[in-house]
């Protein structure tokens, strides 16, 4: 022991701690522990149990030397066990053949769409009824992709997210060269309802301590930005019209999506959307909280 | 009643036992896993010890003793999974105490807590004697500023007189990591416990 802990050790020597054990915890305790070891033995099996597994065991194992035992019987199952191998072997060659893999062009993927858990997960969360879920497939250019992530929480949502731009229909869409929102400009929030192709939808209920900042219009996209403050951070949610001229064709925006954002400093995203509109939802809060912003949404529609 | 005891005359010396209660010992620890009657013996022969050392960790005895029954309760889920002497039974049984005190640390933000009810105790006890009592929360405030890794090896070292290997049993390390890390807790409890003193005199001497 060196001075520095002998020095220590002289501090705490004279300090006098009420540790004294209190039998009454102690013995209490003692009956409590004893009641969980009874129940604990509750639940193992039964010996009887065991007897009858034992035996069962014991009369598979007979039947299983019964059968190595008696040569005829040994070559049978042999024979049988390779004409299966070569009947398995020849379907797969003959799959491998005959159905050569999809060529995918690379600069389109495919994406599978109304995934069941994903959906119900969400929808669950945000009460909102979903339609029923039809697996569908789309494909499209990898420019569409907005955004793309695999959930780092529970298993429940590790499935792949996706916000698509862009159409499975006709309509061609050209994404403009600079980030959308950098070419926006600012307006009030009645400036921006008469501007609006749509009916813009406020927020009711906001997350204590923040305040409507500034709406900005994403010119080009048919959508609008609302930025809300509480003086640190930033939460924004994105409004974009279904229908119009330049946003999202209905069908397009198939998916509930969910994320974590985690490298960046988005914090977490929630999309939706409802009959008109397109709903994404950003900023550094917990999920429950978006969550409470998004049902105020809905329920004021 | 409770009694209030010097720490120096609680001090629990870990001795390496030898010969047949090392035997008996262990025999006891695998005759517990399916004889409740010898996992109360085993019980009853480490509870103070585990007691004394959530107290330490906590400095309250209520939060020790709830720690206590949670530390024993999981000691009875998992003592089916445990093979090892008594000495690693000793060594299994403070590090689920750690794992639990540094829980219920984290979960009820206790650092700012404690320090606010350290002091509120303190202050509405009658201080059998008014230096020592001093001491005593001094004391707490320096240690909870440590992180709880640091407060653990303090703790083990200093109130329940484990040697450094038995510290790094305890806690997963080397020896060597352990000293390094003590020398580092100590130096910042060293800083926190002058700037504490500095700050105490200051204001009796404005007092008077």
């Amino acid at each position: 022991m060196n001075d520095n802990e002998k020095q220590f050790q002289d501090f705490v020597r004279n300090i006098k701690l009420d540790d004294t054990p209190d039998p009454q915890h102690r013995d209490k305790l003692e009956q409590d522990l004893l009641t969980v070891l009874a129940k604990q033995g509750e639940l193992e099996p039964a010996p009887l149990m065991y007897k009858k597994l034992k035996a069962r065991m014991k009369s598979q194992e007979s039947f299983r030397e019964t059968i190595v035992a008696n040569p005829l019987v040994r070559k049978i199952v042999f024979q049988l066990a390779e004409v299966a191998a070569i009947v398995a072997l020849t379907l797969s060659i003959n799959h491998l053949f005959q159905k050569p893999a999809p060529v995918v062009p690379d600069d389109s993927t495919t994406i599978s769409f109304y995934m069941k858990e994903h959906q119900d997960v969400v929808a669950r969360a945000a009460s909102l009824n979903p339609s029923p879920p039809q697996a569908a497939q789309m494909h499209v250019s990898r420019h569409d992709v907005l955004y793309y992530e695999f959930f780092d929480e529970r298993p429940e949502f590790m499935r792949p997210g996706i916000i698509v731009r862009g159409s499975s229909s006709q309509r061609n869409i050209i994404p403009p060269e600079s980030p959308a929102i950098s070419n926006g400009h600012t307006l009030k929030l009645s400036e921006a309802r008469k501007k609006a192709d749509f009916d813009l939808v406020s927020p009711p209920w906001l997350h204590p301590g923040y305040m409507l900042d500034k709406i900005r219009i994403i010119e080009g996209r048919d959508a609008l930005q609302l930025l809300y403050i509480d003086g640190i951070n930033t939460l924004s949610l994105f409004e974009q019209s279904l229908d119009g001229q330049c946003g999202l064709a209905a069908q397009d925006f198939r998916e509930y999506a969910l994320y974590r954002n985690k490298g960046q400093t988005g914090g977490t995203i929630l999309a939706w959307r409802d009959d008109a509109l397109s709903y994404v939802l950003i900023g550094n809060l917990e999920l429950p909280q978006l969550m409470d912003m998004a049902q105020s949404i809905s329920a004021s529609k | 009643m409770v009694m209030i005891v010097g720490t120096c005359k609680l001090r629990r010396v870990i001795s390496v036992d030898t010969g047949s209660k090392v035997d008996d010992d262990s025999q006891l620890i695998a005759r517990a896993r399916d004889d409740s009657t010898a996992f109360v013996q085993l019980y009853r022969s480490h509870y103070d010890v585990i007691f004394r050392y959530c107290a330490h960790r906590l400095f309250e005895r209520a939060k020790a003793e709830d720690v206590t029954s949670e530390v024993f309760l999981k000691v009875v889920e998992n003592i089916q999974g445990f093979k090892g002497n008594e000495q690693q039974f000793r060594c299994w049984l403070y590090r689920i105490a750690t794992n639990a005190v540094n829980n219920h640390l984290r979960k009820t933000n206790r650092r700012n807590r404690l320090l606010k009810v350290a002091r509120e105790q303190t202050n509405s006890r009658v201080a059998y004697c008014e230096e020592l009592a001093e001491k005593l929360t001094v004391l707490r405030e320096a240690v909870f500023t440590l992180k709880p890794r640091y407060q653990t090896i303090i703790t083990l070292r200093f109130f329940e007189n484990l040697k450094l290997t038995e510290i790094a049993e305890v806690l997963g390390s080397s020896p060597g990591t352990i000293r390094s890390q003590l020398t580092r807790s100590l130096a910042k409890l060293r800083k926190v416990l002058a700037t504490e003193f500095m700050e105490k005199s200051e204001v009796n001497e404005n007092e008077r």
